[in-house]
């Protein structure tokens, strides 16, 4: 059943999101696509997650959120050599995607609205 | 005409430097802005107008601290569903704010990208947001 890659098995992800509309209809999405979502909504779940759980393949991290935000987040995983070299893919609402994540040092950024090809696509990219 | 096509930012904040370049930065990015220099003020322009996005608030301020306006805001069911993201360089400050269940909390000094992510994330990109630039035009 070659038309069945929904159902391939693919790697794990952690998604750190705080709208929870957003968080849940992109961790539905991933996971109809194979993929083992993990969900945080807010960097310091992100980061209590990541302590005590095999590592994802990539993080997606939104920047604006509430207890800890994305900048707060990377510091601290920068910090921890346990979890600093998990790659992070940035969501952002702001046009200045590119920057951020340079300033940030994440493998990538997606633009909110996020474009599911897209997302898929970076996926595909870091063989998740 | 009382049609106002772009989300108003209201920024308070006491110091007239900062509250100037961030006015400049966030201008030039598109958005349209409001000041005040204390909660007090803050309150009187929410009360006054309408159609803010967000309201970015430093915490230490006189006449009115952030706390202060806070504990007003959501006592007055009119403005209280205004996000607000707050900014101080005391961490506690803004584990306080937090705690009051605000959108999201910035350090000082203010980083410019985290502000306009902020800003974006409450209140849209303006790129995003511009309306044709002469709708009146064609309505006549």
């Amino acid at each position: 059943m070659d038309n069945s890659a929904a159902r391939i098995p693919r790697g794990r992800l952690l998604l750190v999101e705080d709208d929870a509309e957003l968080r849940q209809s992109l961790s539905e999405l991933l996971r109809d696509s194979g993929f083992d979502v993990a969900v945080a909504e807010n960097g310091l779940v992100a980061l209590t997650y990541l302590e005590d759980s095999p590592p994802p393949c990539l993080v997606l991290l939104d920047l604006m959120m509430p207890v800890m935000n994305g900048w707060q987040f990377r510091e601290a995983q920068s910090r921890n050599h346990k979890i600093s070299e998990i790659p992070v893919v940035i969501l952002t609402a702001d046009g200045r995607a590119e920057l951020k994540a340079e300033s940030l040092g994440a493998a990538g950024y997606l633009r909110k609205p996020i474009e599911v090809e897209r997302l898929l696509g970076m996926l595909a990219e870091y063989e998740c | 005409m009382t049609s106002n096509p772009k989300p108003v930012v209201l920024l308070v904040e006491d110091d007239d430097d900062l509250r100037n370049a961030v006015a400049d930065v966030l201008h030039e990015e598109g958005y349209e802005l409001a000041h005040a220099r204390h909660g007090e003020e803050a309150l009187a322009m929410l009360r006054r107008r309408r159609g803010f996005c967000v309201i970015l608030l430093d915490m230490r301020m006189p006449v009115m601290g952030g706390m202060e306006f806070l504990r007003a805001q959501m006592r007055d069911s009119k403005i209280s569903s205004i996000p607000v993201v707050a900014f101080s360089a005391d961490a506690r400050d803004r584990e306080e704010a937090l705690a009051l269940g605000i959108s999201g909390s910035l350090s000082k000094p203010v980083d410019i990208l985290q502000l306009l992510e902020a800003v974006a994330s409450l209140c849209g990109d303006p790129d995003r947001l511009e309306l044709p630039p002469e709708p009146r035009a064609q309505a006549c």
